[in-house]
């Protein structure tokens, strides 16, 4: 119950900071009547979202089916090669110089040649958003497999462990909360990624609805998508904290004592 | 030599263990240590810090293989055969994402043993030496004593009669580490389990064990294999008998006797010899 309290108490702060920035905003521009094109009001913004809602809702699904696709694959991609590093010495030297060049190479560059290889469809920004996707979830899950206390190894050595025990019930447990806050920052890049992914070869999505309403000087149109967009970011990275909380509960502090 | 060794729980054999360091420089930790134990018996060993204490555990354990030399238990020999003793750390060990429960029974799932028979034997473990009412809780909630109680019922679920319990006690707070020797001495009275307990506090060795055996510097040998004359059922009170009193200034004067020749130097290199181990 205090719990609650505090929780509601402790968001009050953030909410209120925005309602006064959004609110000094409105005032402000239409005190010095700034024309909508340079910066639309936030009031003008809700109207167009409320009026082009179907049109955005369309490319919002395009955009999270991206963003889903790209983080599965990008997941999964990563999760695997943290475990080849972990298993083989030799994997580890050979992979590790490519797994950062892969960061090095700007995704921006990759979009152009991408949608040569494999068309004007979903897989190229599958893949830009699974090359941002995958680094992050193969350093963290590497670092959390290898950085598991050598004594609780030998205690289960002790016991009669084999390899695959010690990596189910030590290891894998002691990777998992760097897993999730990996995925924390993935998810949130994801985002990124995918409309990044749409500017270079699209024409859905809210990334090429957001060039397109700039290329027709459309502001309030464009501003309403970078909001949308935005907000799909931040419902993600809550989605992730939720999932976090239910995977590691035991690192949970105060009330959270008592199992189940 | 079968024979002889079938009347004793445990039995060291010419043990000797030697580290390759970077293959040319050899260490030799352990060198010919031969001692028994009756079933039941309880046993401490004292020595200089580094002396091989804990290479001598593990090579009980089966964690590492012995250099020369054999380990029986019940008369077989067990050398590089680990899960037939149990093994007990100073770190509790205790997995942080498992309630007590759970890491009570982390032995018996690995050794793939019946798990409803498992929860109602570490239930009723749990019930019988005082962690009642925190079964459910994550280790982190329950303080340093209680942390320890957990793990030696964790080693306890597996049955093994033989206990390896290397200084258990050694991170715990003078009064918690009192209390905590009474508690083990009542446990192990109540279990019949023979136990060999490692400690450098000389105290703590004259109050547990029936015999106190002493290592000395690098490369370990016994130096001494004595009775404690005390009754089985103690208290600390006798702690002040002459005798006791006598015993305890002798083997003060041996461990720092033994700790002025270790230097620490090459402690440094026996840890970096038993992580390639």
């Amino acid at each position: 119950m205090e719990q609650k309290e505090n929780k509601f108490k402790d968001s009050l702060p953030p909410i209120l900071l925005i309602l006064a920035i959004i609110a000094l905003w409105e005032v402000l521009s239409l005190l010095f009547k700034v024309p909508d094109y340079l910066l639309p009001r936030p009031s003008q913004i809700v109207e167009v979202t409320w009026l082009k809602r179907a049109v955005l809702f369309k490319h919002l699904m395009v955009t999270l089916e991206e963003v889903l696709l790209g983080f599965v694959v990008g997941f999964a991609v990563g999760y695997i090669l943290a475990l080849l590093m972990f298993f083989s010495k030799t994997l580890r030297k050979a992979l590790n110089p490519i797994v950062v060049i892969s960061q090095t190479i700007p995704v921006i560059a990759l979009g152009p040649i991408l949608v040569i290889w494999l068309g004007y469809n979903i897989w190229p920004k599958i893949i830009v958003v699974a090359i941002i996707v995958f680094f992050p979830v193969t350093v963290n899950t590497f670092d959390g497999l290898i950085s598991c206390d050598p004594d609780l190894i030998t205690l289960l050595k002790s016991m009669g462990a084999n390899k695959w025990q010690i990596f189910t019930k030590v290891q894998q447990m002691n990777a998992l909360p760097f897993i999730t806050s990996a995925s924390k920052v993935a998810v949130t890049f994801s985002v990124i990624g995918a409309v990044v992914a749409e500017w270079i070869g699209s024409d859905k999505g809210l990334g090429s609805y957001i060039l397109q309403s700039n290329a027709q000087i459309r502001t309030p149109q464009m501003f309403s998508a970078i909001f949308i967009t935005s907000l799909m970011g931040i419902v993600m990275f809550f989605i992730a904290q939720l999932a976090e909380n239910y995977l590691i509960p035991w690192q949970k502090g105060g009330n959270g004592s008592q199992k189940k | 030599m079968e024979g002889n060794s079938s009347h004793s729980k445990i039995k060291v054999d010419h043990l000797e263990v030697t580290y390759n360091m970077n293959g040319s420089q050899q260490i030799n930790v352990l060198n010919d240590i031969s001692f028994e134990m009756q079933e039941g018996g309880f046993v401490c060993i004292l020595g200089p810090s580094g002396c091989g204490k804990s290479t001598l555990f593990n090579a009980i354990a089966g964690l590492i293989c012995p250099t020369a030399g054999n380990i029986y238990l019940d008369g077989q020999s067990i050398n590089g055969k680990t899960g037939l003793v149990g093994y007990m750390f100073q770190k509790d060990l205790l997995l942080p994402w498992r309630s007590i429960l759970e890491n009570i029974c982390l032995g018996t799932e690995i050794q793939k043993k019946d798990q409803a028979e498992s929860l109602s034997k570490a239930k009723k473990l749990i019930q019988k030496y005082g962690l009642s009412g925190f079964e459910n809780y994550y280790p982190k909630f329950l303080s340093g004593g209680m942390r320890q109680r957990a793990a030696f019922l964790r080693t306890m679920m597996l049955d093994n009669e033989v206990m390896l319990l290397d200084e258990p006690f050694g991170a715990l707070d003078a009064q918690t580490r009192l209390s905590m020797q009474e508690w083990l001495h009542e446990v192990w009275r109540d279990s019949k389990k023979t136990i060999i307990f490692i400690t450098h506090d000389v105290d703590e060795a004259i109050f547990l064990a029936e015999k106190v055996l002493v290592l000395s510097h690098r490369p370990s040998t016994i130096l001494q294999y004595v009775d404690v004359p005390l009754p089985e059922k103690r208290s600390y009170e006798m702690m002040g008998e002459m005798e006791i009193i006598k015993l305890r200034s002798e083997l003060f004067k041996i461990i720092r006797q033994e700790s002025s020749k270790s230097l620490g130097m090459d402690d440094i290199e026996i840890e970096a010899g038993l992580e390639k181990a």
